[in-house]
């Protein structure tokens, strides 16, 4: 069966990665309960006397001794309330000292502490550990986390600033189980990639919806000092409420607001470095000449099959051309022998890039507030730096958030996000730049540049010579958000909230006298562009709250929301050529013949209706239901709207009557169940309608206008991608939340993926070489998987605390379907292939066996190789014997294939032909590998002893496949005497020799090249598993006492390092971060900062 | 309490306002696209249309007359072979070896010649729908009739490459993903039928006098190459043969040559002569090039411009470095203003191809194969632009004149006596900004043999800058390397200042049939064992004149590429009259070629061999080698003679070795659209 198939699997592979640890932790976490006792205390100075009014002044405390402002107090018997004041103090006036208070705050326990006639009274709040009365936001609403009936995962302030970095996204990475994080770039500034629950679509982005205080928002600008909390919304029942856009996830931001009665200022800052990137050591000096002999020790005498120093052939002797180090100045060529022996080899990468530039951050925040009046302001100040020289990321950002209480009934306040970001972005050919010849000097003699390196190959130090190259992008981004609330009657609101977003965007690119472009590729020519990106989106939702208890019993909420967006785009570049000094920059466009300009423009609109019922029975059966219609202005009219319902429900066994035994160890059980559909938006503006473009072509000698037909073919019909999604899950804590375990399974099912069909070129092409292509709802995917999320705390004593997570998830990800009865499809603008029962972004290529070793010569000689050839994978191919092979083709013939007939006739004494050979081709690719992991866990320790804590958080992501550019550049050819251009490639690379048989590379032989070693392109694919230890924090935080005597609530100062190991699990990837994937563009960096936070 | 109830449902009332407010104003959701058109708008009007139409041409010039089609067309046959290191190269079309239907050179072919076929279908569906004022009757007849002759033609490359395919010619909505094949007798008779309407519609001059346009002597002219193709598949028209009707198309065009404007040059020189490209007599169907200063350059709708001339050219960095010798590298982009970049070394002539030649007589030799390579100097470009001058072009003429020494004399074989003469530069050149992405022009003129003055004063234009003295004078000083046609004595050799080397001193002996070139190998024979790299290059394509060149990209050239001349009919004409039954008359046809080949008129006669009495196949054969070898045309000639197993085993053995006539007579359908169609196993792929 193929249910019981998979779950073996799963188990196989999560015994194989997790197991180990999971065990470990439960049992030492049990074993410390047991030792230890939560120790709360509290100081009597007490005096008896008889029963009679008194007053009571008290003061309430956190943990580790800061006072509480604004927590609640109550009197149990009468139930009078006060709150404390800034300094956490509070007075009551009690009828006699026999009275019991119950003091509660949010995120604390509440306690009930007996006065005992005492007058003065000092209360320690213990922060509530079990966590269910913690708030969770839920699309347009918000529940306790006790409620919840989807799948839904909060991470809260002091996790996201845990791990100082650029993006707050990023210190996510490995919390939230089924949350897919990676970064794939050093670059400063530079994202991250985001996937939920797998790839269901067969476009490219599957990052989810990103809302920030109820509205969307961009999330790489915001200051993770602002961020109250972070709200993944994983399976349909969260996220149908949000429709056509909710199928990748919805993850919900929420900033920190102003407090009642709490004056907060935070300053918090970081300065550190950036670098010790590793990187490949590429073939120099003792290497370099080794591999430059070997590549000319050998000819090939076919004749015999055998690599040889040399053979005749009647008359003919053909030599190899390196007999003796006497030859090296033959092979090198007079020129590159004198550079050999002047001994220079260049280290490129070092001349490149900087050793460890500076990264920084300071952050500053004012909140504080009234009953009526809550503000919040922050400004923040970022300046990265990466390791190429001019690459630099700079951002300012201010967060506002007002809440005004205008009346009982009525609320306003506003939001507002804005930042200004400053980037300079330099040439990144690094791969490129490693890969240069090292014998070829960056500098002539007379301490100019040489650019001279080799076709295509560009000195990239062209570009930090002063005034030649800019590439500067500056963007401004404003999110203003406005709202009204009214509480007209009792258990209704009525939350209007609109919002105005704009992001302009400007890119600066000049290229001038003596940059890279101008000397390479713009044939000394100065250009220069600017590119003016406005963007403008307006939100409106109104949302209405009806809340309900009936009998005690029953709680019932009805929420309806109307939710309109409207966007547009207006994008225009200018470009400006022939520039005659470098002076001008892109100050100065001469609005002539050298001049151009293009504008484009895209709009969209979408507008939904939601309506949702949650019902309570008992706080134990909780039932959910939702639905969402909603149209969008993409599809094509007549097909504009569609439908997105969810429905969910949760148990919490632990109410039982029947766990009433349990309950000493079991805080909470609870089941949960949803299913739903939801949407995805990537659907691109005017793709349902088939247009005309108007261009201008060439024709003898004179320019002509043209039509022709958009690269997209209309098709009415095309709808939303709609993902059907069943969850089922379990929360559980024990032991008086000493260990929470949350676990899902989910399964989804998308049809109607939309495949772009590329049409035959038969049907013509848009331009030569380029089919058209249609969007079609055709495709099916389905993905599963289970996630586990546990955290436990492991050792709690007075001084010493350890506690530890771990997040666990694995997906199994199939294509179900691509378009009647075709498989493997190239996915067009990826460099993935669609095949039925892999993963969306799989990889077919010829699957690599090695390399054809001596003494297998008569095996490949039919197929035409010779030893130190690749040995291709075939598909259906079968050895009758040494030399003799059969395949059989999908309509049931059966071929031979052999070099040697005789050998062959004893199996088919029919055969014929002298030979029969068979050629490595494309129909040979099968699936090498997926880029999505099978499984990831992310697992962090967290220790603390007095007022010292340690982080140490690693990493894991396995199974994922990756195409390792450097691959590509094991070309023996580059080795030749006027190789075109001469080339490197890293040390490690072990390739085949007479005397070496490695099955890594194949043979090194000038005369041989990636498009003459067939199968040459399957190399490129590795496995890319990993392991990092991807954070660790020191960190000492001031005592209270010390610190209020300077004034300061809080003091702490932290160092944090960041990728300190990496461990890659395939031999190929030596030296190299696979958390890069591939690619070599801006390498992943080492971090090293030191931090401070203080709160006044 | 009342006042309280009114007050709510005056609050309750403002909330449902608002959201009636919200969807009512929202429900809209139309979309304003204000950046295209939908065809309703513009196809259904003539101007329209008529834009519709000029984009048949895009599949045309850059994609069809690039390396794709241009080595296609015309290696494993005969003619050409692999030099020496290239033998990986395309050893699938140029040697049958490994060939599957991965072929990416093979897919690009079947992409380019389908791409435009169905902008042409279209454009000749809606002709009959316009009824705007401008549109009139004349006009559209024109235009559809050019149309008729492209479809037609991009047919014929798809049906001589790739046998049965489907026919295709009419727009559909539905576009099925499992096409049937159309057969071969049905879809030659589309292309006369095509073809036909065209030669009777189109006008002599091209419409609206766009040279880029095709007129009626070029559908005459692929009409009696469909004739001839088609003849090859034993097809026949009401009764008549194939070969009947092709003769009888090709005499009409060739008897009424003055009706139809169709020239041929009194001179094999003029063909390819630089002032000739724009607007060569002699062509019958153009892919009209590119104007670096005109302001449509900008506007070039291909897929990339032609870079067919460096693959015939041998590496000379790899044969002789860029230390002494030669002294600006080829091998990279924007070096070499007169070569260009020649880092490919992918396709050499056959010995067989050589020895067509009698270059005594035949000045086609040095009209198509460069045999004598020079330096040149960029004196004008450096008095014209001073320091400004591009680097390709900033170089003197001291930086060009080479001092022979003991140590070059040694190396190459020179002989002692010339130790401290001097060689000299050949051309010069200029150097022109055209416009902001064509950049520079490299405008080649020659200096005068005996003058070393340096002065641009001396300076000749001579009309085809590619085109050496032949043969070599002894005394030349203008060239550091020659290969011989004619076997040079030690004697001989000895008395000239440069690397002299005889052609057939190139080819390696144990290959009888002169399809293997030497090795670079200690002991292969020559002066220096790296001069195994040099071939006979053909430079037909290699457009060395002012618009001719990119500035920015050394291995694309923007010059006009014939896609059929005058010539041609007249070796169909004989061909087909062979194969109707008259020798004698067959050599009429072809005396014409070779007379107006003769490096001097007295040559022509019967003694010299350029004059035929009467003429075999192989002489026709000989014949197309001599005039059209590289001209996109051997392949389809091998096809329809049905040649490819004879010729290939006396001229080409590396390729007839895996040559399988049960196979290789079609190309392999590509792997890429097997993939994109649902029937791909039912299609199949030409037993590949």
């Amino acid at each position: 069966m193929n249910l019981t198939l998979r779950t073996k699997v799963f188990l196989r592979s999560l015994i194989r990665g997790a197991s180990p640890l999971v065990g470990l932790l439960l049992l030492l976490s049990v074993q410390t309960h047991a030792k230890t006792r939560p120790g709360y205390n509290y100081t009597h100075s007490s005096f008896t006397g008889k029963p009679a009014p008194i007053t009571v002044k008290g003061t309430v405390y956190d943990e580790k001794g800061g006072t509480i402002p604004g927590a609640n107090v109550k009197v149990k018997s009468s139930g009078k309330t006060t709150v404390t004041d800034v300094n956490g103090a509070f007075t009551l006036a009690l009828p006699s000292g026999d009275e019991t208070l119950i003091i509660s705050f949010v995120g604390f326990k509440t306690q009930e502490v007996a006065v005992n006639n005492r007058t003065a009274i000092k209360i320690i709040l213990e922060p509530s550990t079990s966590s269910l009365d913690e708030v969770v936001v839920v699309g347009y609403g918000t529940t306790k986390k006790r409620d919840l009936t989807g799948s839904v995962v909060s991470v809260k302030s002091d996790d996201i600033t845990a791990r100082p970095g650029p993006n707050p996204i990023e210190s996510l990475q490995g919390r939230v189980p089924g949350l897919d994080i990676t970064r794939t770039s050093g670059q400063a500034g530079a994202g991250v990639n985001i996937q939920l629950r797998g790839t269901r679509s067969f476009k490219a982005d599957g990052t989810p919806l990103f809302i920030i205080n109820g509205l969307p928002g961009d999330y790489a600008t915001i200051n993770a000092n602002d961020i109250e909390s972070i709200d993944v919304l994983k399976d349909a029942s969260a996220t149908a409420v949000y429709g056509s856009a909710g199928a990748n996830g919805v993850i919900i931001i929420t900033t920190k607001s102003g407090k009642a009665g709490k004056m907060n200022i935070d300053f918090n800052s970081y300065y550190g470095f950036n670098g010790w990137s590793v990187l490949p050591k590429m073939l120099t000096g003792e290497d370099y000449l080794r591999a430059k002999r070997d590549a000319y020790s050998y000819v090939y005498d076919a004749a015999n099959s055998k690599w040889v120093k040399s053979y005749t052939v009647g008359s003919v002797t053909t030599s190899a051309q390196w007999q003796s180090p006497a030859d090296d100045p033959a092979i090198f060529g007079a020129q590159r022998y004198a550079l050999y022996q002047q001994g220079q080899f260049v280290d490129w990468p070092g001349v490149l890039l900087r050793k460890n530039p500076a990264t920084q951050n300071y952050s500053l925040a004012a909140s504080g507030g009234t009953e009526a009046t809550k503000a919040y302001v922050s400004f923040n100040l970022q300046d990265e730096n990466s390791q190429y020289r001019g690459d630099d990321y700079k951002l300012y950002s201010t967060n506002i958030r007002l809440d005004h209480k205008i009346k009982n009934w009525v609320s306003v306040g506003a939001n507002l996000q804005a930042s200004y970001v400053v980037r300079n972005k330099a040439q990144d050919k690094l791969e490129n730049a490693i890969t240069t010849d090292p014998l070829i000097q960056p500098y002539n003699p007379d301490g100019s540049l040489n650019t001279v390196l080799g076709n295509n190959v560009y000195n990239l130090l062209l570009d930090y010579q002063p005034g030649v190259y800019e590439n500067l992008d500056n963007n401004t981004k404003v999110f203003f958000n406005p709202y009204i609330e009214l509480r007209p009657i009792k258990g209704l609101t009525f939350l209007s909230r609109a919002g105005v977003h704009m992001d302009y965007s400007n890119t600066y690119r000049f290229d001038g006298i003596g940059s890279v472009s101008y000397t390479y590729a713009n044939a000394n020519i100065a250009k220069a562009r600017v590119n003016q990106d406005r963007y403008e989106g307006l939100q409106w939702e109104n949302i209405l709250t009806y809340n309900l208890k009936v009998r005690k019993d029953h709680e019932l909420t009805f929420t309806g929301v109307t939710s309109y967006y409207y966007n547009q785009n207006n994008k225009t570049e200018m470009n400006q050529s022939n520039i005659t000094s470098n002076n001008f920059e892109w100050y100065k466009f001469t609005g002539d013949v050298n001049t151009t300009a293009i504008t484009s423009y895209t709009m969209s609109k979408s507008f939904g209706l939601i309506g949702r019922l949650n019902y309570s029975y008992k706080g134990k059966y909780l039932f959910s239901a939702s639905m969402r219609h909603d149209g969008a202005s993409q599809l094509y009219e007549t097909n504009r709207w569609d439908t997105f319902p969810a429905f969910s429900a949760a148990w919490r066994i632990s109410d039982e009557q029947f766990m009433a035994g349990t309950k000493n160890w079991l805080d909470d059980l609870k089941l949960r169940g949803s299913w739903g559909i939801t949407g995805t938006a990537k659907i691109d503006p005017y793709s349902s309608v088939s247009n005309v473009e108007s261009a201008n072509a060439s024709l003898g000698g004179t320019t002509i206008p043209i039509y022709r037909n958009s690269s997209f073919l209309t098709n009415p019909d095309l709808a939303w991608e709609k993902s059907t999604a069943t969850n089922l899950g379990l929360d559980a804590a024990v032991f008086n939340g000493r260990i929470n375990l949350s676990a899902d399974y989910y399964n989804t099912n998308t049809n109607g993926v939309i495949f772009a069909v590329a049409l035959p070129s038969i049907y013509g092409t848009y331009t030569p070489g380029t089919n058209y292509q249609t969007n079609i709802n055709i495709a099916q995917t389905n993905n599963k998987g289970i996630e586990v999320a546990l955290s436990t705390r492991n050792v709690v004593t007075k001084d010493f605390e350890w506690s530890s997570s771990i997040s666990y998830s694995r997906n199994w990800e199939r294509v179900l379907k691509i378009t009647d009865n075709t498989d493997n499809v190239a996915n067009t603008g990826t460099s993935y292939t669609l095949m039925l029962g892999q993963p969306v972004n799989s990889f077919r290529n010829f699957k690599i066996n090695g390399v054809w070793q001596i003494g297998e010569e008569v095996d490949a000689a039919a197929f035409g190789k010779r030893p130190g050839d690749l040995k291709v994978d075939v598909p259906g191919m079968t050895q009758l014997a040494p030399g003799v092979y059969t395949k059989q083709a999908a309509n049931g013939t059966t071929t031979y294939y052999y070099a040697n007939l005789t050998a062959a006739q004893k199996f088919n004494p029919a055969l014929t032909a002298a030979n029969s050979l068979y050629n490595y081709s494309a129909n040979d690719y099968e699936p090498v590998g997926h880029n999505s992991p099978d499984w990831s866990l992310g697992f962090q320790n967290h220790f603390k002893y007095k007022n010292f804590d340690l982080t140490v958080y690693s990493y894991m992501r396995w199974g994922q496949t990756i195409s390792y550019n450097l691959m590509g550049w094991y070309q023996p050819n580059a080795f030749a005497i006027n190789a075109s251009p001469s080339r490197t490639f890293p040390a490690a690379f072990n390739y085949w020799t007479p005397t070496n048989p490695s099955n890594d590379f194949p043979v090194m032989d000038f005369t041989s090249s990636s498009s003459t070693l067939t199968g040459f392109s399957g190399l490129n694919f590795v496995d890319g598993s990993f392991f990092k230890v991807k954070n660790i924090t020191l960190g000492y935080t001031l005592p209270t006492n010390i610190g209020k005597k300077v004034g300061l609530q809080r003091f702490r100062v932290y160092s944090t390092i960041t990728n300190p190991v990496v461990l890659a699990k395939s031999h190929f990837l030596k030296d190299y971060d696979p958390e890069m994937n591939g690619g070599l563009a801006y390498p992943l960096t080492k971090q090293l900062v030191f931090g401070l936070d203080i709160t006044l | 309490m009342k006042n309280q109830y009114i007050k709510r449902i005056y609050k309750c009332g403002l909330c449902l306002l608002l959201v009636t407010m919200s969807v009512s104003s929202c429900k809209k959701l139309d979309e304003f696209n204000p950046t295209s058109l939908s065809e309703q708008n513009v196809l259904t009007n003539f101007a329209g249309w008529k834009a519709y139409q000029a984009n048949c041409y895009t599949g045309l010039f850059g994609s069809l007359i690039g390396l794709q089609y241009g080595l296609v067309s015309e290696v494993g046959t005969d003619l050409w072979t692999f030099p020496y290191n290239n033998h990986n190269q395309y050893k699938d079309i140029m040697a049958y070896e490994a060939f599957t239907t991965s072929s990416g050179i093979i897919k690009n072919v079947w992409d380019f010649a389908w791409g435009s076929i169905e902008s042409c279908n279209k454009t000749i569906q809606l002709s009959t729908q316009l009824t705007d004022g401008a549109a009139n009757a004349a006009d559209i007849k024109t235009l559809v009739a050019e149309t008729k002759c492209l479809r037609a033609y991009y047919y014929s490359v798809i049906v001589a490459q790739f046998g049965s395919v489907p026919l295709i010619v009419i727009d559909e909505p539905l576009k099925t993903l499992s096409p049937e094949r159309t057969p071969i007798p049905q879809i030659y008779t589309q292309i006369i039928a095509d073809l036909t309407a065209a030669a009777a519609d189109l006008p002599v001059l091209p419409y609206q006098n766009n040279a880029a346009r095709v007129t009626k002597k070029a559908a005459l002219g692929l009409l009696a190459r469909a004739y001839a193709q088609g003849a090859g598949e034993g097809l026949t028209e009401n009764g008549k043969s194939y070969w009947q009707r092709a003769k009888e198309v090709a005499d009409d065009l060739i008897t009424n040559k003055g009706t139809y404007n169709a020239v041929m040059y009194d001179d094999f020189a003029k063909v390819f002569a630089a002032g000739n490209n724009r607007n060569n007599a002699e062509a019958l169907f153009t892919a009209y090039g590119l104007n670096p200063y005109d302001p449509s350059y900008d506007a070039f709708t291909g897929n990339s411009k032609p870079n067919i001339y460096l693959h015939y050219y041998p590496k000379l960095d790899d044969a002789f470095g860029t230390a002494d010798l030669f002294k600006r590298s080829v091998n990279s982009n924007t070096s070499n203003g007169y070569y260009g970049r020649l880092n490919q070394q992918f396709v050499a002539p056959t010995k067989y191809l050589i020895n067509c030649f009698n270059a005594t007589y035949d000045k086609r030799w040095e009209n198509t194969f460069v045999t004598a390579f020079t330096n040149y100097s960029g004196v004008q470009a450096i008095s014209n632009l001073g320091s400004g001058a591009p680097s390709p072009a900033n170089v003197t003429y001291a930086a060009a004149t080479v001092t022979l020494t003991a140590a070059i004399c040694t190396k190459y074989g020179i002989d002692a006596s010339h130790v401290g003469e001097k060689i000299y530069p050949y051309a010069d050149v200029n150097a022109r900004n055209a416009s902001a992405n064509a950049t520079w022009q490299y405008i080649p003129s020659t200096w005068p043999k005996g003058d070393y003055s340096g002065s641009t004063s001396v300076l000749q234009t001579i009309p085809n800058a590619n085109v050496h003295p032949y043969p070599l004078a002894q005394n030349e000083d203008r060239f550091f390397v020659y290969l011989s046609k004619d076997p040079l004595t030690a004697v001989d050799k000895k008395a000239r200042r440069y690397v002299t080397l005889n052609i057939d001193d190139l080819f390696d002996p144990s290959d009888a049939t002169g399809s293997t070139y030497k090795a670079v190998s200690a002991g292969n024979g020559l002066p220096n064992s790296a001069l195994a790299n040099l071939f006979p290059a053909m430079m037909k394509f290699n457009h060395n004149f002012d618009g001719g060149w990119l500035g920015g990209n050394f291995q694309q050239k923007l010059g006009n590429i014939m896609i059929m001349r005058m010539a041609e009919v007249y070796l169909i004409d004989a061909e087909a009259t062979i194969h109707t039954g008259g020798g004698a008359a067959a050599a009429q046809y072809l005396n014409v070629l070779r007379q107006r080949a003769c490096r001097n008129p007295a040559d022509f006669n019967v003694g010299t061999g350029m004059q035929l009495t009467t003429a075999t196949i192989n002489d026709v054969f000989d014949e197309y080698a001599r005039e059209l070898c590289g001209e996109y045309s051997r392949w389809a000639l091998l096809k329809r003679e049905k040649a490819f197993e004879s010729r290939l085993a006396t001229y080409n053995a590396t390729a007839a070795a895996n040559f399988n006539p049960s196979i290789h007579y079609n190309r392999p359908i590509p792997f890429s659209f097997l993939s994109q169609i649902t029937n791909g196993a039912d299609f199949g792929t030409n037993g590949y």
